[in-house]
Protein backbone atom coordinates (compact mmCIF):
# COMPACT_ATOMS: atom_id res chain seq x y z
CA UNK A 1 0.00 0.00 0.00
CA UNK A 2 0.89 3.72 -0.96
CA UNK A 3 2.14 5.64 2.10
CA UNK A 4 -0.23 9.02 2.75
CA UNK A 5 2.04 11.56 1.17
CA UNK A 6 3.21 13.89 4.30
CA UNK A 7 2.75 17.51 2.74
CA UNK A 8 -1.44 16.53 3.01
CA UNK A 9 -2.92 16.73 6.66
CA UNK A 10 -3.35 12.91 8.20
CA UNK A 11 -6.30 10.90 7.14
CA UNK A 12 -7.61 11.26 10.96
CA UNK A 13 -6.91 14.65 10.64
CA UNK A 14 -9.09 15.48 7.47
CA UNK A 15 -12.04 13.25 9.25
CA UNK A 16 -12.10 15.15 12.35
CA UNK A 17 -11.94 18.27 10.80
CA UNK A 18 -14.54 17.49 8.36
CA UNK A 19 -16.78 16.22 11.55
CA UNK A 20 -15.65 19.41 13.50
CA UNK A 21 -17.27 21.67 10.49
CA UNK A 22 -20.20 20.01 10.25
CA UNK A 23 -21.12 19.51 13.97
CA UNK A 24 -20.52 23.58 13.99
CA UNK A 25 -23.04 24.33 11.98
CA UNK A 26 -25.23 22.07 13.39
CA UNK A 27 -24.58 23.19 16.39
CA UNK A 28 -24.91 26.62 15.61
CA UNK A 29 -28.21 26.16 13.01
CA UNK A 30 -30.04 23.07 14.49
CA UNK A 31 -29.31 22.18 18.50
CA UNK A 32 -26.63 23.30 20.35
CA UNK A 33 -26.29 19.38 21.73
CA UNK A 34 -24.13 18.86 18.46
CA UNK A 35 -21.65 20.86 19.78
CA UNK A 36 -20.46 17.96 22.29
CA UNK A 37 -19.78 15.68 19.54
CA UNK A 38 -17.90 18.97 17.65
CA UNK A 39 -15.80 19.10 20.80
CA UNK A 40 -15.73 14.92 20.47
CA UNK A 41 -14.52 15.32 16.73
CA UNK A 42 -11.54 17.27 17.30
CA UNK A 43 -10.03 15.89 20.13
CA UNK A 44 -10.48 11.96 19.31
CA UNK A 45 -7.80 11.75 17.05
CA UNK A 46 -5.29 12.79 20.43
CA UNK A 47 -7.12 10.85 22.56
CA UNK A 48 -6.83 7.73 20.38
CA UNK A 49 -2.89 8.58 19.92
CA UNK A 50 -2.71 9.06 24.22
CA UNK A 51 -3.80 5.66 24.10
CA UNK A 52 -1.85 4.04 21.38
CA UNK A 53 -4.70 3.22 18.94
CA UNK A 54 -3.78 5.40 16.73
CA UNK A 55 0.01 4.98 15.10
CA UNK A 56 -0.31 7.71 12.66
CA UNK A 57 2.45 9.97 13.54
CA UNK A 58 6.38 9.10 14.25
CA UNK A 59 7.54 10.97 17.50
CA UNK A 60 8.67 13.98 16.36
CA UNK A 61 4.83 14.70 15.14
CA UNK A 62 3.54 13.42 18.29
CA UNK A 63 5.55 15.84 20.16
CA UNK A 64 4.65 18.76 18.32
CA UNK A 65 1.35 17.52 18.56
CA UNK A 66 1.49 17.53 22.46
CA UNK A 67 3.84 20.78 22.68
CA UNK A 68 0.83 22.58 20.43
CA UNK A 69 -2.02 20.87 22.56
CA UNK A 70 -0.16 22.58 25.50
CA UNK A 71 -0.19 25.90 23.52
CA UNK A 72 -3.78 25.58 22.58
CA UNK A 73 -4.72 24.31 26.42
CA UNK A 74 -2.88 27.45 27.64
CA UNK A 75 -4.14 30.38 25.18
CA UNK A 76 -7.81 28.52 26.03
CA UNK A 77 -7.60 29.17 29.44
CA UNK A 78 -6.46 32.40 29.61
CA UNK A 79 -9.02 33.71 27.09
CA UNK A 80 -11.83 32.07 28.94
CA UNK A 81 -10.26 33.70 32.59
CA UNK A 82 -10.44 37.45 30.00
CA UNK A 83 -14.65 36.59 28.62
CA UNK A 84 -15.32 35.35 32.52
CA UNK A 85 -13.61 38.56 34.21
CA UNK A 86 -14.79 40.62 31.95
CA UNK A 87 -18.26 39.19 31.44
CA UNK A 88 -19.81 43.17 32.56
CA UNK A 89 -18.88 43.97 29.11
CA UNK A 90 -20.91 41.99 27.02
CA UNK A 91 -24.09 41.11 29.88
CA UNK A 92 -25.81 44.33 28.83
CA UNK A 93 -25.93 42.36 24.96
CA UNK A 94 -26.66 38.94 26.27
CA UNK A 95 -24.49 36.73 24.27
CA UNK A 96 -25.52 32.71 23.84
CA UNK A 97 -23.49 30.17 25.43
CA UNK A 98 -23.11 28.65 21.70
CA UNK A 99 -21.12 31.62 20.66
CA UNK A 100 -19.07 31.92 23.48
CA UNK A 101 -18.45 28.06 23.21
CA UNK A 102 -17.58 28.49 19.10
CA UNK A 103 -15.17 31.39 20.00
CA UNK A 104 -12.84 29.20 22.96
CA UNK A 105 -13.31 26.22 20.20
CA UNK A 106 -12.33 28.25 17.33
CA UNK A 107 -9.61 29.22 19.55
CA UNK A 108 -8.27 26.26 20.56
CA UNK A 109 -8.23 24.69 17.26
CA UNK A 110 -6.54 27.63 15.64
CA UNK A 111 -3.74 28.08 18.26
CA UNK A 112 -3.26 24.00 18.09
CA UNK A 113 -2.73 23.87 14.67
CA UNK A 114 -0.93 27.20 13.93
CA UNK A 115 1.79 25.79 16.94
CA UNK A 116 1.82 22.24 15.41
CA UNK A 117 2.42 23.90 11.74
CA UNK A 118 5.63 26.12 13.37
CA UNK A 119 7.30 23.34 14.75
CA UNK A 120 6.49 20.54 12.53
CA UNK A 121 7.51 22.35 9.13
CA UNK A 122 10.36 24.62 9.02
CA UNK A 123 9.24 28.11 10.12
CA UNK A 124 8.73 30.12 6.93
CA UNK A 125 7.39 27.35 5.02
CA UNK A 126 4.79 26.67 7.87
CA UNK A 127 4.10 30.94 8.13
CA UNK A 128 3.47 30.24 3.89
CA UNK A 129 0.71 27.66 4.91
CA UNK A 130 -0.15 29.50 7.50
CA UNK A 131 -0.96 32.79 5.53
CA UNK A 132 -2.48 30.50 2.52
CA UNK A 133 -4.88 28.84 4.45
CA UNK A 134 -6.54 32.28 5.82
CA UNK A 135 -6.65 33.68 2.33
CA UNK A 136 -8.80 30.44 1.67
CA UNK A 137 -10.35 30.20 4.10
CA UNK A 138 -11.52 34.20 4.35
CA UNK A 139 -11.93 33.78 0.32
CA UNK A 140 -14.44 31.64 1.10
CA UNK A 141 -16.19 33.28 3.69
CA UNK A 142 -16.68 36.15 1.83
CA UNK A 143 -17.40 34.56 -1.63
CA UNK A 144 -19.86 32.65 -0.02
CA UNK A 145 -21.62 35.78 2.23
CA UNK A 146 -24.64 37.01 0.91
CA UNK A 147 -23.55 40.02 -0.89
CA UNK A 148 -25.88 40.89 -3.73
CA UNK A 149 -23.51 42.93 -5.43
CA UNK A 150 -20.27 42.38 -7.03
CA UNK A 151 -18.53 45.14 -6.04
CA UNK A 152 -19.03 44.66 -2.56
CA UNK A 153 -17.70 40.94 -3.20
CA UNK A 154 -14.49 42.47 -4.83
CA UNK A 155 -14.10 45.44 -1.61
CA UNK A 156 -14.43 42.82 0.76
CA UNK A 157 -12.17 40.33 -1.14
CA UNK A 158 -9.47 43.45 -1.02
CA UNK A 159 -10.10 43.80 2.43
CA UNK A 160 -9.00 40.78 3.62
CA UNK A 161 -8.16 37.78 1.42
CA UNK A 162 -5.94 39.12 -1.00
CA UNK A 163 -3.34 40.76 1.66
CA UNK A 164 -3.31 37.45 3.00
CA UNK A 165 -2.37 35.71 -0.27
CA UNK A 166 0.04 38.53 -0.97
CA UNK A 167 1.45 38.46 2.13
CA UNK A 168 2.10 34.40 1.85
CA UNK A 169 3.70 35.13 -1.90
CA UNK A 170 5.80 37.22 -0.29
CA UNK A 171 6.82 35.30 2.77
CA UNK A 172 8.74 32.85 0.46
CA UNK A 173 11.21 35.62 -1.21
CA UNK A 174 10.75 38.37 1.46
CA UNK A 175 10.56 36.50 4.68
CA UNK A 176 12.05 39.81 7.41
CA UNK A 177 9.39 42.18 5.73
CA UNK A 178 6.69 40.02 5.39
CA UNK A 179 7.65 38.88 9.11
CA UNK A 180 7.72 42.62 10.03
CA UNK A 181 4.24 43.58 8.05
CA UNK A 182 2.24 40.55 9.63
CA UNK A 183 3.50 41.43 12.79
CA UNK A 184 2.42 45.09 12.57
CA UNK A 185 -0.87 44.37 10.73
CA UNK A 186 -1.62 42.25 13.62
CA UNK A 187 -1.04 44.56 16.14
CA UNK A 188 -2.74 47.31 14.34
CA UNK A 189 -5.89 45.41 13.88
CA UNK A 190 -6.54 45.25 18.11
CA UNK A 191 -7.03 48.90 18.85
CA UNK A 192 -8.66 49.26 15.31
CA UNK A 193 -11.40 47.00 16.44
CA UNK A 194 -11.28 47.98 20.21
CA UNK A 195 -10.75 52.17 19.38
CA UNK A 196 -13.00 52.46 15.93
CA UNK A 197 -15.82 49.55 15.74
CA UNK A 198 -16.40 48.13 19.34
CA UNK A 199 -17.58 51.82 20.77
CA UNK A 200 -19.70 52.20 17.38
CA UNK A 201 -21.65 49.22 17.88
CA UNK A 202 -20.72 47.77 14.39
CA UNK A 203 -19.22 44.69 15.80
CA UNK A 204 -20.95 42.73 18.13
CA UNK A 205 -18.67 41.23 21.27
CA UNK A 206 -18.59 37.62 19.17
CA UNK A 207 -17.82 39.04 16.11
CA UNK A 208 -15.01 41.20 17.54
CA UNK A 209 -13.38 38.57 19.34
CA UNK A 210 -14.24 36.31 16.20
CA UNK A 211 -11.88 38.77 14.17
CA UNK A 212 -9.50 38.91 16.21
CA UNK A 213 -9.16 34.84 16.74
CA UNK A 214 -9.19 34.47 12.61
CA UNK A 215 -7.79 37.92 11.59
CA UNK A 216 -4.99 38.97 14.09
CA UNK A 217 -4.22 35.78 15.62
CA UNK A 218 -2.61 34.13 12.26
CA UNK A 219 -0.90 37.16 11.00
CA UNK A 220 0.79 37.44 14.89
CA UNK A 221 1.90 33.73 14.51
CA UNK A 222 3.39 33.95 10.64
CA UNK A 223 4.51 37.32 11.82
CA UNK A 224 5.98 36.30 14.84
CA UNK A 225 7.30 32.95 12.84
CA UNK A 226 9.44 34.72 10.04
CA UNK A 227 11.09 37.22 12.17
CA UNK A 228 12.41 34.01 14.02
CA UNK A 229 13.37 32.34 10.99
CA UNK A 230 14.99 35.40 9.79
CA UNK A 231 17.14 35.90 12.86
CA UNK A 232 18.09 32.48 13.45
CA UNK A 233 18.78 31.81 9.37
CA UNK A 234 21.17 35.07 9.78
CA UNK A 235 22.82 34.04 13.07
CA UNK A 236 23.85 30.70 11.13
CA UNK A 237 24.81 32.52 8.25
CA UNK A 238 27.01 34.59 10.32
CA UNK A 239 28.34 32.17 12.35
CA UNK A 240 29.42 30.13 9.60
CA UNK A 241 31.44 33.14 8.05
CA UNK A 242 32.99 33.45 11.21
CA UNK A 243 34.44 29.51 10.72
CA UNK A 244 35.14 30.25 7.51
CA UNK A 245 37.67 32.71 8.80
CA UNK A 246 38.93 30.46 11.27
CA UNK B 1 23.74 18.88 26.83
CA UNK B 2 25.66 16.91 28.98
CA UNK B 3 23.88 15.14 32.26
CA UNK B 4 26.39 15.14 35.24
CA UNK B 5 25.03 12.97 38.20
CA UNK B 6 25.96 14.83 41.59
CA UNK B 7 24.80 11.84 44.38
CA UNK B 8 21.33 10.97 42.98
CA UNK B 9 20.36 14.08 41.29
CA UNK B 10 20.52 14.33 37.58
CA UNK B 11 21.76 18.21 36.97
CA UNK B 12 22.11 19.98 33.07
CA UNK B 13 25.08 21.99 33.00
CA UNK B 14 24.77 23.42 29.48
CA UNK B 15 28.36 23.21 28.56
CA UNK B 16 27.79 20.46 25.55
CA UNK B 17 25.96 20.45 22.77
CA UNK B 18 24.59 17.61 20.53
CA UNK B 19 26.86 17.41 17.07
CA UNK B 20 24.93 16.03 14.47
CA UNK B 21 26.87 14.16 11.52
CA UNK B 22 24.03 12.45 9.96
CA UNK B 23 23.94 14.24 6.49
CA UNK B 24 27.30 13.42 6.00
CA UNK B 25 26.78 9.57 6.87
CA UNK B 26 23.71 10.13 4.36
CA UNK B 27 26.03 11.14 1.06
CA UNK B 28 29.03 8.87 1.94
CA UNK B 29 26.51 5.97 2.36
CA UNK B 30 25.88 5.90 -1.36
CA UNK B 31 23.56 9.18 -1.45
CA UNK B 32 20.96 8.01 0.65
CA UNK B 33 17.96 9.96 0.27
CA UNK B 34 16.73 12.11 3.27
CA UNK B 35 13.11 10.07 1.54
CA UNK B 36 14.55 7.16 1.87
CA UNK B 37 15.89 6.72 5.23
CA UNK B 38 13.28 8.36 6.58
CA UNK B 39 11.59 4.91 4.91
CA UNK B 40 14.11 2.69 6.26
CA UNK B 41 13.60 4.19 9.78
CA UNK B 42 9.68 4.38 9.80
CA UNK B 43 9.33 8.06 10.24
CA UNK B 44 8.40 11.32 8.12
CA UNK B 45 11.29 13.34 5.78
CA UNK B 46 9.89 15.97 8.39
CA UNK B 47 11.77 14.77 10.95
CA UNK B 48 14.93 13.58 9.30
CA UNK B 49 15.32 17.00 8.11
CA UNK B 50 14.56 18.27 11.50
CA UNK B 51 17.56 16.26 13.16
CA UNK B 52 19.59 17.06 10.34
CA UNK B 53 18.82 21.00 10.77
CA UNK B 54 19.49 20.50 15.16
CA UNK B 55 15.74 21.66 15.30
CA UNK B 56 14.82 17.93 16.91
CA UNK B 57 16.76 15.94 19.22
CA UNK B 58 15.96 12.36 18.04
CA UNK B 59 14.98 9.71 21.10
CA UNK B 60 17.39 7.03 22.17
CA UNK B 61 15.37 4.58 19.93
CA UNK B 62 15.34 6.59 17.11
CA UNK B 63 19.30 7.28 17.31
CA UNK B 64 20.39 3.71 17.61
CA UNK B 65 17.92 3.02 14.70
CA UNK B 66 19.76 5.40 12.75
CA UNK B 67 22.91 4.28 13.53
CA UNK B 68 22.09 0.57 12.96
CA UNK B 69 20.65 1.65 9.73
CA UNK B 70 24.43 3.25 9.04
CA UNK B 71 25.88 -0.07 10.38
CA UNK B 72 27.91 2.90 12.39
CA UNK B 73 28.28 3.31 15.99
CA UNK B 74 25.67 5.67 17.66
CA UNK B 75 28.15 8.19 18.95
CA UNK B 76 29.83 8.19 15.20
CA UNK B 77 26.87 10.01 14.07
CA UNK B 78 25.08 12.20 17.39
CA UNK B 79 28.09 12.98 19.49
CA UNK B 80 28.67 15.90 22.10
CA UNK B 81 30.95 18.94 21.53
CA UNK B 82 31.57 21.15 24.00
CA UNK B 83 30.86 24.84 23.97
CA UNK B 84 34.13 26.78 24.29
CA UNK B 85 33.86 29.91 26.72
CA UNK B 86 33.24 32.65 24.61
CA UNK B 87 30.70 30.70 22.30
CA UNK B 88 28.23 30.32 25.32
CA UNK B 89 28.39 33.94 26.58
CA UNK B 90 27.54 34.82 22.52
CA UNK B 91 24.94 31.97 22.74
CA UNK B 92 23.55 33.65 25.72
CA UNK B 93 23.25 36.65 24.42
CA UNK B 94 21.73 35.62 21.33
Amino acid sequence: MKAWPENLPKVATIISGSCFILFLALGLLVDRFFYAFAVLSVVMPDLLREFGWLTDMDEFQLEASKKASHHAYISTAVFSAIIIGNSGMWMSNPVSSGEIFTLLFVLLVVVKYSSYFIQFWDKKKASFRILLFFAIFWSAFVLLGKHQYIRTILIALLAVPVPFFVLALLSIRFPVFTGIVSTAASILTVPFYLIYFYPRGLKSFVGLFGSFLLLSLPLAAAGISLLTYSMKNRREVSGGKENEKV
Amino acid sequence: MLYIYEGREMRMKGKYRLKVNLRKFRLEHGELTQEKLAELAGVTRQTIISIERGRYKPSIELALLIAKIFNSPVEDIFSLEEIEEGERKNEGMA
